[in-house]
């Protein structure tokens, strides 16, 4: 990573921990990353989204229009997989969580995961390994994960790999993410049906492993979640740092997704220790 | 003759009322003597209150709250979501499982900060070491109480991963 790099991934990290520690409580429901958080012991999500990807310069010629499903499970507490299609390409997510200290109000979480995204589409000549289908891919790495009472925020990093690589920079990279979020409302909670709206700052991140490429992406989202069981997100992706070719990096996002509690039967051999 | 055959008859009486006498007091004092010698008191569960930790929003919340739920033994749930508190009563105290009970937590991600016990206990002192049995399971009173137990007294699990495989389980309240 680029010095000045480094630079504005430390201006842009304290500023993160300043934004967190104003907030009264908050939310580790990410937008565009994953908590070091799994999901509920034998739950299903379903979940749908769309997503706008403006071309460089804002050219409309160039720009993408996505439409993705995804199915989120988990059969413990520790293992969470998703399966996801964006009707280009399938992708393959799976995490485990090793790691939980919990206290009131608060807890500290690490997991590892590992994703394998196969496109049905030729890689792409561009100097950035793109995520969202264009091309397969492959990546893992560590999730951290605290919240504390007055805040939550996450740190994802691991390595990500073109399948077939086309470019001559190499083929391999870092990917790196950085979350942090808040509760607007409600102030305090009296029940599971008031909606609740949630404000996350998120910072994305790549940068190739011969140097020659990277960007520093900012994703606010704003985010409701109705009868504490479904949700949606809005957000917007835009590049503060852009050293790549990439032709689309704007990316304007809706998606929606319902959990379903119990929706695995119970099974002996899936339960694990705490 | 017919005297002594009456007085035969009445003597074999006497006997047969003196044996099932001497049977009921041995009866009344082998229940005592079992009692003596176990030296445990017997309760059984009415309510649990648990507070559950590692969360702060709703959803968490209700991932809790939906997994006591579906326990079967289970009649309902109260919560306290700002508290992450949980109140459960049971449809009958005989089929509690705390085991499952604290599983249930841990299945929805989160622990167990503490958990309580109401119940019915026999005897109204609590002496340190002393046995009690709840539904079961086999405590100790962790420490002498200074007052005596109410009917129904509500008693903390001390042991903070509720039930591990190892290990005495004590009460305090």
């Amino acid at each position: 990573m680029l010095f000045y790099h480094k630079f504005i991934v430390c201006i842009f990290c304290m500023l993160g921990l300043c934004f967190s520690t104003i907030i009264v409580k908050a939310q580790e429901l990410y937008v565009s990353a994953e908590p070091a958080s799994t999901m509920p012991s034998r739950s299903i999500i379903f979940k749908q989204g769309y997503s706008y990807m403006k071309g460089e310069n804002g050219s409309v010629e160039n720009s993408v229009n996505n439409f993705n499903t995804q199915l989120e499970f988990s059969l413990n507490k520790k293992w969470m997989a998703h399966i996801g299609t964006n009707y280009t390409s399938w992708n393959f997510y799976t995490q485990y969580r090793f790691f939980s200290k919990d206290a009131i109000h608060e807890h500290l979480r690490m997991a590892m995961y590992f994703k394998s995204i196969q496109s049905s589409k030729n890689a792409i000549a561009t100097n950035a390994i793109l995520l969202e289908g264009e091309e397969s891919v492959i990546q893992g790495g560590f999730i951290i994960t605290q919240l504390k009472h007055k805040w939550a925020s996450s740190l994802s990093v691991g390595p990500v790999l073109k399948r077939e690589s086309l470019a001559s920079n190499g083929a391999g990279g870092l990917q790196y993410s950085f979350s942090n979020g808040v509760l607007l409302y409600p102030k305090s909670y009296t029940s599971y049906g008031q909606t609740n709206v949630n404000l996350y700052l998120e910072f994305i991140g790549q940068s190739l492993f011969s140097g020659k490429a990277h960007y520093f992406d900012v994703a606010p989202a704003i985010q409701f979640i109705f009868n504490s069981q479904a949700k949606l997100n809005l957000s917007y992706r835009l590049p503060l740092v852009n050293q790549t070719n990439r032709a689309t990096y704007n990316t304007a996002s809706i998606s929606w997704d319902y959990l379903f509690f119990n929706a695995i039967p119970k099974r002996k051999f899936i339960n694990v220790s705490n | 003759m017919q005297k002594i055959r009456l007085f035969t008859k009445l003597n074999l009486k006497k006997n047969h009322c003196k044996i099932l006498l001497k049977m009921k007091i041995m009866k009344f004092l082998m229940i005592g003597l079992f009692y003596f010698v176990s030296s445990s008191a017997t309760a059984q569960v009415q309510s649990v209150d648990l507070v559950a930790s590692g969360l702060t929003c709703s959803m968490c919340s209700k991932a809790i709250f939906k997994s006591l739920s579906a326990l079967d033994f289970v009649s309902e749930v109260k919560v306290n979501i700002e508290k992450s508190s949980y109140n459960l009563t049971f449809k009958s105290s005989d089929n509690v499982k705390i085991e499952q009970i604290r599983d249930a937590v841990y299945d929805a991600g989160f622990a167990i900060d503490n958990m309580q016990l109401t119940a019915n206990f026999p005897s109204t002192k609590a002496v340190k070491d002393e046995s009690v049995s709840i539904n079961g399971y086999q405590f100790k009173w962790k420490l002498n109480a200074s007052k005596n137990i109410l009917s129904p007294q509500k008693v903390s699990i001390v042991n903070k991963d509720i039930l591990p495989a190892e290990g005495v389980y004590y009460l305090k309240f």
